[in-house]
């Protein structure tokens, strides 16, 4: 009986301590597309590993090709993809926690280009001289970047945490993340030269086809007494803002709310715990546009042609999300896996 | 805890301790314990390791860490707020006793992970002067000193420790380029003094301070190597126990645990200081009836704490009532039944139990089979972390069975262990709708596998012995629940918990020289819930040659020795430097 045991342990030793080395390797990514058209998805990645990508996906024939810059580059794409910019044929991926700019070829997904050292970098305005002006999370600076020739040229101060931002008219336009105002900032001189004030924590925002400016104010849920959401229409001639909408459910405020606007810009979509969209020219009129049990929405974009709505499902945030399309009859077409933490969409 | 050993011996049957509960154990008469080092080279555990002198944190048999335990001298170390203790803080000055209990049952309380037990195992001496000093070659300095001085009455013992260095090991980065590790020094000392008193042959007072302050640079991550985070923590830890050893009233101890962090970050501009302060009356109790004992032990705690994520300090309030109750049927035949009750800040909680039976085929061979539940109340960040704490929270629930066998003779031991363990109401933070994070109740875990150890001793002569030693361990934790709608991770293996673990030793000693092989499997460890990202498995070979020389009244003792061998390029955490091949010299001088 002893002899027995014996052999039993020895062989359960050798076999664990050599045979269980043969376990396969991580699955290699799909071989990269090199295509002119098609949607990139924006996988922003979980905290903590370098694991953002990008995914491409063909409307026409169902296709998806994940981790295409991966697979182009042979190296991963970076920790954190914050947002993203078509500019040129060339696509600008902001990596957050890697603190850099990436230039990518939208053909094949190669790497062209790489500016680094911009530490918590999160979105980015360019303007008509392909100066760029990226906020920072929790930070009170703008970085100003020249994309022609891939340096910083200066590291603007500015009196709050700034998040999303655009260039309209000759001017830079601020969300101040923690406040309740629009900072305007002048690119010829770098400095402050207006504010509009709009609701609390304004943290998404974009142009419709008139120029009207819509502004999405994520509340503050932890302030005593809490701050609802809201969404602000502002005139940039006046300097005028309103609220079109508050929302009452505490519950989301200061989730990740997205807004996303139509080809025809006349048709602006949101997603909270479900998608809403609403008209510009009738914006009280909100249509509960998709929903779905058991989802965490997350990245949002509207395919310009199609107007067809893409919608990402960040799952626990940690596994491989899901993207959504859905026609804008509200019927969902297909859905398919991408990577971790789809949060946004950009279309060739 | 500390009398866990004594209390658990079987009163009126043969003298047999119940190793069926201890997985291993281990005293450290001689220089420092690194638990951390302990459990990697002597265990199947697996650690969450960040790296040498970095965070590390326990998985025992697919639990988490805030499900397993760590006592000190009888007392729960854990911090109240994490519900977990950073492994790389625990480097133990001699003489310490530790012991792995990777079912989860000990005296006091029933956890749904494993326990590990540290107590200070003073021995009547006469005056002994210990140093040791250990380098590394990635420019650490580890040294101790420690002094044991007393009578047959009254035993002291000091001791001194200390770290430094900068830690900067070789690893391979994304480039495959063999570089050294920055930002990752790291300073601590620690204190203690133990006195303990024996006022008759069964009485005893015994009085243990254990004081450590630690500044640490946090190692960056391999993409991001250019991070500079830096955490700086100090502990004191006081245990006073009276015990007696025959009579109704076992024992009574006083407990006082101080923790305080500060963590910072400069780039992301974090600066966070938190802490806490545990204090404790315990007392056990036994009544011997025939055949059946009766043991009854109770804890008051109070625990304050704050933290810059927090409203307003928190306090808890906690009572523990232990019952056990424990028959031997026959000379093969032993049950034991524990009850345990707690009752935190007003409310009762669903009370433990736990049922063994142990059947001894022989004087070296039984059997036991182990049946029970296991309920762990979440901890303070659970509860209070703002934003995202959930008051609501209720216990994590946890229905366990153990089948343990277990042989041992003068040149082979041999101990194989079934478990199977179903944790419900499983704490998941979260994010809610959005990008709060936030904890609920949700997961479902089902863990189960085996573990087996083997132990033989090829050669047994005065001048040369040889032994080997192998374990085995196999875990199988799986999510058994979705928690969306859309959630991929039902059937697959939880995240960081490696289902195949394996280690050989070979110990030679000849006269005064020794010579050890020691061998370490891993398996492949999944770091996405979907199983779509995993780590690769990897094979860690360490060799340590030692020699003790005698000069006049001094017993010096060097040991040499290399750690991965092989040079293997690997990760316990994703992203997370591991050293390559290493070296290290050890002195110890006894007099």
């Amino acid at each position: 009986m002893m002899f027995t045991q014996k052999r039993f342990s020895v062989f359960w030793s050798l076999i664990l301590l050599i045979g269980l080395s043969c376990t396969k390797d991580d699955p290699q990514p799909d071989m990269p597309q090199k295509t002119d058209s098609g949607v990139i998805v924006l996988n922003e990645g979980p905290f903590g590993t370098p694991n953002a990508s990008l995914s491409l996906y063909d409307p026409v024939s169902k296709l998806v090709t994940n981790e295409v810059y991966k697979s182009a580059n042979g190296e991963v794409l970076g920790e954190i993809l914050q947002s993203a910019y078509l500019l040129d044929g060339e696509l600008y991926a902001i990596l957050n926690v890697s603190g850099k700019l990436e230039v990518i070829d939208t053909f094949d997904f190669s790497s062209k280009q790489q500016i680094t050292d911009l530490t918590n970098a999160r979105y980015m305005a360019v303007t008509d001289t392909k100066t760029a002006y990226i906020t920072t999370i929790f930070g009170s600076s703008v970085y100003k970047v020249s994309l022609s020739n891939g340096i910083i040229l200066d590291t603007l101060s500015v009196p709050a945490w700034t998040e999303d931002i655009l260039y309209q008219n000759n001017e830079i336009i601020l969300t101040d993340r923690s406040g309740s105002s629009l900072l305007l900032i002048d690119p010829g001189t770098d400095l402050v030269t207006d504010t509009i004030s709009v609701g609390r924590g304004p943290s998404d925002m974009l142009l419709d086809k008139q120029g009207q400016l819509w502004v999405y104010c994520a509340g503050d849920a932890w302030s005593m007494p809490p701050v609802a959401a809201s969404i602000y229409r502002v005139d940039l001639t006046t300097r005028s803002a309103q609220r079109i909408h508050q929302f009452d459910d505490i519950e989301n405020n200061g989730n990740r709310a997205q807004l996303a606007i139509n080809g025809t810009k006349d048709t602006i979509y949101l997603t909270r715990k479900d998608i809403f969209r609403f008209a510009t020219d009738n914006p009280r009129a909100l249509d509960n546009f998709f929903s779905r049990e058991g989802s965490t929405f997350y990245g949002l974009g509207v395919d310009p042609l199609s107007s067809q709505v893409y919608v990402g499902d960040g799952v626990d945030f940690v596994q491989n999300g899901l993207v959504y399309r859905i026609s804008p009859q509200k019927q969902l077409i297909d859905s398919f896996a991408v990577g971790v933490l789809p949060n946004g969409f950009l279309f060739k | 805890m500390s009398a866990q050993s004594d209390i658990d011996t079987i009163v009126g049957l043969r003298v047999v301790d119940v190793l069926d509960w201890v997985t291993k154990e281990d005293s450290i008469p001689n220089t420092w314990l690194d638990v951390k080092d302990w459990l990697n080279d002597r265990t199947t555990v697996f650690l969450k390791d960040n790296g040498p002198g970095q965070l590390s944190s326990l998985s025992i048999r697919g639990a988490s860490a805030s499900q397993s335990a760590i006592y000190w001298n009888g007392l729960e170390i854990d911090n109240p707020m994490l519900g977990q203790l950073d492994m790389s803080q625990l480097q133990m000055i001699s003489p310490t006793h530790i012991q792995l209990f990777e079912s989860g049952v000990v005296l006091p309380d029933i956890h749904i992970g494993g326990v590990i037990n540290l107590s200070t195992k003073l021995r009547s001496t006469k005056r002994k002067l210990q140093f040791a000093t250990k380098i590394t070659d990635y420019n650490v300095l580890q040294t101790s000193l420690d002094l044991s001085y007393g009578s047959d009455k009254t035993i002291l013992h000091t001791g001194f420790f200390f770290l430094t260095g900068q830690n900067n090991f070789r690893y391979k980065n994304y480039g495959f380029q063999e570089v050294r590790l920055e930002h990752a020094a790291t300073n601590s000392w620690s204190f203690t003094q133990s006195v303990a008193h024996k006022f008759t042959k069964d009485r005893s007072l015994q009085l243990d301070v254990w004081l450590r302050g630690q500044a640490r640079q946090i190692a960056p991550r391999i993409s991001q190597p250019f991070s500079r985070s830096y955490q700086r923590d100090n502990n004191y830890r006081l245990a006073l126990s009276y015990s007696q050893d025959h009579s109704f009233f076992k024992l009574l101890r006083i407990g006082l645990l101080k923790d305080s962090f500060f963590f910072s970050d400069s780039s992301i501009q974090i600066f966070a200081p938190s802490g806490s302060t545990t204090r404790s009356l315990e007392s056990q109790m036994r009544i011997l009836q025939g055949q059946t004992t009766w043991d009854l032990a109770t804890e008051f705690k109070y625990i304050s704490a704050f933290a810059d994520n927090y409203i307003q300090s928190v306090r808890r309030k906690q009572i523990r009532i232990t019952n056990k109750i424990q028959r031997a049927w026959s000379n093969h035949f032993l049950t034991d039944l524990r009850f345990v009750q707690k009752w935190v800040d007003g409310q009762w909680i669903q009370p433990s139990v736990h049922l063994r039976n142990q059947y001894f085929i022989s004087d070296n061979t039984f059997l036991s089979l182990n049946l029970g539940r296991a309920i762990r109340i979440p901890n303070l960040n659970d509860l209070y972390w703002n934003p995202g704490g959930n008051p609501s929270l209720r216990p994590e629930r946890s229905w366990k069975a153990n089948l343990a066998y277990k042989m041992k003779n003068t040149h082979f031991g041999f101990r194989l262990s079934i478990f199977s363990y179903l944790t419900t109401d499983w704490i998941l933070w979260r994010p809610g709708s959005g990008a709060i994070w936030s904890p609920i109740n949700i997961r479902q875990v089902w863990s189960r596998g085996l573990n087996q150890q083997f132990d033989l001793s090829l050669i047994r002569h005065k001048t040369l012995s040889v032994d080997i030693s192998t374990a085995y361990e196999l875990v199988l934790a799986t999510s058994q629940k979705k928690i969306l709608l859309t959630d991929q991770s039902v059937g697959k293996q939880l995240i960081y918990t490696p289902k195949h673990k394996a280690n050989f030793i070979l110990t030679i000693n000849r006269r005064a020289a020794s010579f050890e092989l020691n061998t370490r499997y891993t398996g492949p460890v999944l770091i996405s819930p979907d199983g779509s990202r995993s780590l690769k498995s990897y094979l860690l070979v360490d060799l340590q040659y030692q020699r003790q020389f005698d000069i006049g009244s001094f017993d010096l003792t060097t040991a040499f020795g290399a750690k991965n061998m092989t040079n293997v390029n690997y990760q316990i955490v994703s992203d997370r430097a591991m050293p390559l091949r290493n070296y290290y010299l050890t002195i110890l001088l006894n007099h």
